[in-house]
């Protein structure tokens, strides 16, 4: 019996589990690896916008608009509501059609300071955003001519 | 009771049976073994045997008893094995010898030979110290002796038979038959064993203890083989033997291992590539392990993300943590410009800054304009320093405040201009 022949047979064994080992670590261990690193780093990605988040969150709370939109639309809800106590003959002109009724140009003419103050106090009432406004006392008699474009906030 | 067959032992019923391989199919080596891995004694075992055996060592099988550095190695030819192999394809293969070693260890006897007259044979087995020690087999049994005796007396087989057994050692040619057969044996001289057991068909014949005990002198004592209970040593003593393999710690040994399945043993072969895949397993096994922890977090975590984010983005479960934190950013943005345009802080900036106009003399304002965030107060003062009075106490409310224009009138007044943010809520 020679021993050549069994070292033979022994290093064919040996180059065989090397290699199967080679193809195991190639076609498994490496895309595996590959999958837990990509899901660790997606891990500590995903704590970190958790924490940002949590931190975000509270502001986003304490800025968040609870006032109702205005309806039907804010031109009609401004004729119902906040010319409420104002003369026809004050109210110049209201855009009916600004923003497909999510806004409004209003023009107002000699308010007293009290009625101008009225008025906008109306319009906190409802969720609305001031784009522009003029108050104007040109010839310092104490009445105001007011300019005002609203609209409906509209959040990402 | 001649018959020099192949003996079957019941050891365990239950188990396993012993066949033992007859001694005369044997052959046993004594060697020493260098202190190494099993596969390494065995191979030590081949290279030892390939010098000295009668037969191609391909075509043997052995069995060995290992004790420390020393192994009692038998072989026998496949030739001997095969048919007994076929015979028997369930037992365990033995030798007869260790049959005698074991029956004698069983009767507390640890020295002593072992003389067995078989029909075919005769075996001269010593044992030494609990161990076989030496194994002589001589090819003549009682089927020789009566057919010497026929010979000599000139009849018949059945006739030879009955006088063998009548007569026994005082008829010449069985005395002489029987003391040939011990000088054939080569045994020293003195015998260096204390006791002589007899076995076998043949010991059953008259007269043969005292011519063996004559023989070797009154310092050895020539008796039966003990066995217990209704156990005959003419018939049952390598039975006897046989079955006690099956005992705890019994000395036995396996006939079945081959030469040729060493040279090519499978075990060898598969063992790395066997390891190698458990070894693969366990990896894979570690790596699953984690890999579903990880994804597990990672789903938790996403979860817990989108619960939190979900009412105030929309379709969030689609999007990516920095896209929902940039959103929540984005809205919170949002949220913060609707609060600066919202009536109510243009308001509250109004009211409180009238105040800081209000409070000086000469002081008034006359326009304000928001637009793009920031609040315009345009109006009259009578001096440089209230317009910055002014703009001081604006700061108060608003913030970014500065004079954007001052300009003196014909009536000994100044026209100011002030802006800035009203500050967030």
């Amino acid at each position: 019996m020679s021993a050549s022949p069994e070292r033979d047979r022994n290093l064919v064994a040996l180059l065989a589990a090397g290699g199967l080992f080679l193809l195991f670590v190639a076609l498994y261990m490496f895309p595996r690896a590959a999958e837990l690193r990509r899901t660790k780093e997606s891990i500590v990605t995903l704590t970190k916008a958790r924490q940002e988040v949590s931190l975000i969150l509270p502001q986003v709370s304490q800025t968040a608009l609870t006032a109702p939109e205005p309806t039907p639309n804010v031109r009609a809800w401004i004729t119902a509501q906040a010319f409420k106590g104002l003369d026809q003959a004050k109210q110049v002109s209201v855009n009916d059609s600004y923003l497909e009724g999510k806004g409004a140009k209003i023009k107002l003419r000699k308010l007293k300071p009290d009625q101008a103050a009225r008025f906008l106090a109306q319009l906190t009432q409802v969720r609305l955003v001031v784009e522009r406004m003029v108050l104007q006392d040109s010839d310092s008699d104490g009445n105001w001519d007011l300019e005002i474009d609203v609209k409906v906030p509209q959040l990402p | 009771m001649f018959t020099g067959a192949p003996v079957l032992g019941a050891a365990n019923p239950a188990t396993s049976k012993q066949v033992a391989l007859p001694s005369s199919g044997l052959t046993f080596r004594r060697l020493f073994l260098p202190r190494a891995a099993k596969s390494v004694r065995q191979q030590v075992v081949a290279e030892e045997l390939s010098y000295s055996l009668p037969f191609p060592l391909a075509e043997a099988h052995y069995g060995t008893v290992e004790r420390g550095d020393e192994a009692w190695v038998v072989i026998a030819a496949d030739s001997v094995v095969a048919p007994l192999r076929h015979l028997y394809p369930k037992a365990e293969l033995e030798a007869e010898p260790l049959c005698y070693l074991r029956a004698a260890r069983a009767a507390g006897i640890s020295t002593a030979l072992v003389v067995d007259f078989g029909a075919t044979k005769t075996v001269f087995c010593g044992i030494e110290n609990g161990q076989v020690g030496n194994v002589r087999v001589l090819l003549r049994g009682g089927d020789r002796l009566t057919e010497e005796v026929m010979a000599a007396a000139g009849c018949g087989r059945e006739q030879a038979e009955l006088l063998k057994r009548e007569e026994g050692v005082a008829h010449k040619t069985v005395r002489q038959f029987y003391l040939e057969l011990v000088e054939e044996a080569l045994l020293p001289s003195p015998l260096p064993y204390a006791r002589v057991l007899l076995c076998g068909g043949g010991s059953a014949t008259n007269g043969l203890m005292k011519l063996l005990s004559d023989h070797w002198g009154k310092d050895v004592d020539v008796e039966p083989f003990p066995l217990p209970g209704l156990l005959m040593p003419t018939d049952h003593v390598v039975a006897y033997g046989a079955a006690l393999a099956g005992r705890v710690a019994a000395t036995r040994l396996n006939m079945d291992h081959s030469f040729h399945q060493t040279g090519r043993s499978d075990s060898l072969r598969w063992g790395p590539i066997v390891l190698t895949a458990l070894l693969m397993l366990l990896m894979a096994l570690a790596t699953e392990t984690r890999l579903n922890g990880a994804k597990q977090k990672e789903r938790q975590l996403h979860d817990s993300l989108v619960a939190a984010v979900g009412p105030l983005v929309p379709n969030a479960a689609s999007k990516t943590p920095e896209e929902l934190n940039k959103a929540l950013k984005d809205r919170l943005t949002a949220q913060k410009a609707v609060g600066l345009s919202s009536p109510t802080r243009i308001l509250t900036t109004i009211a409180k800054g009238s105040e800081a106009v209000t409070g000086k003399r000469k002081a008034s304002v006359t326009n304000l304009t928001f637009e793009d965030q920031k609040l315009k107060w345009e109006g009259r003062v009578g001096s440089l320093k209230d317009s910055e009075d002014i703009r001081t106490s604006l700061e108060s409310v608003m913030t970014e405040v500065e004079q954007v224009r001052t300009r003196p009138t014909t009536n000994n007044s100044f026209v100011y201009q002030i802006e800035g943010k009203p500050r967030e809520p």
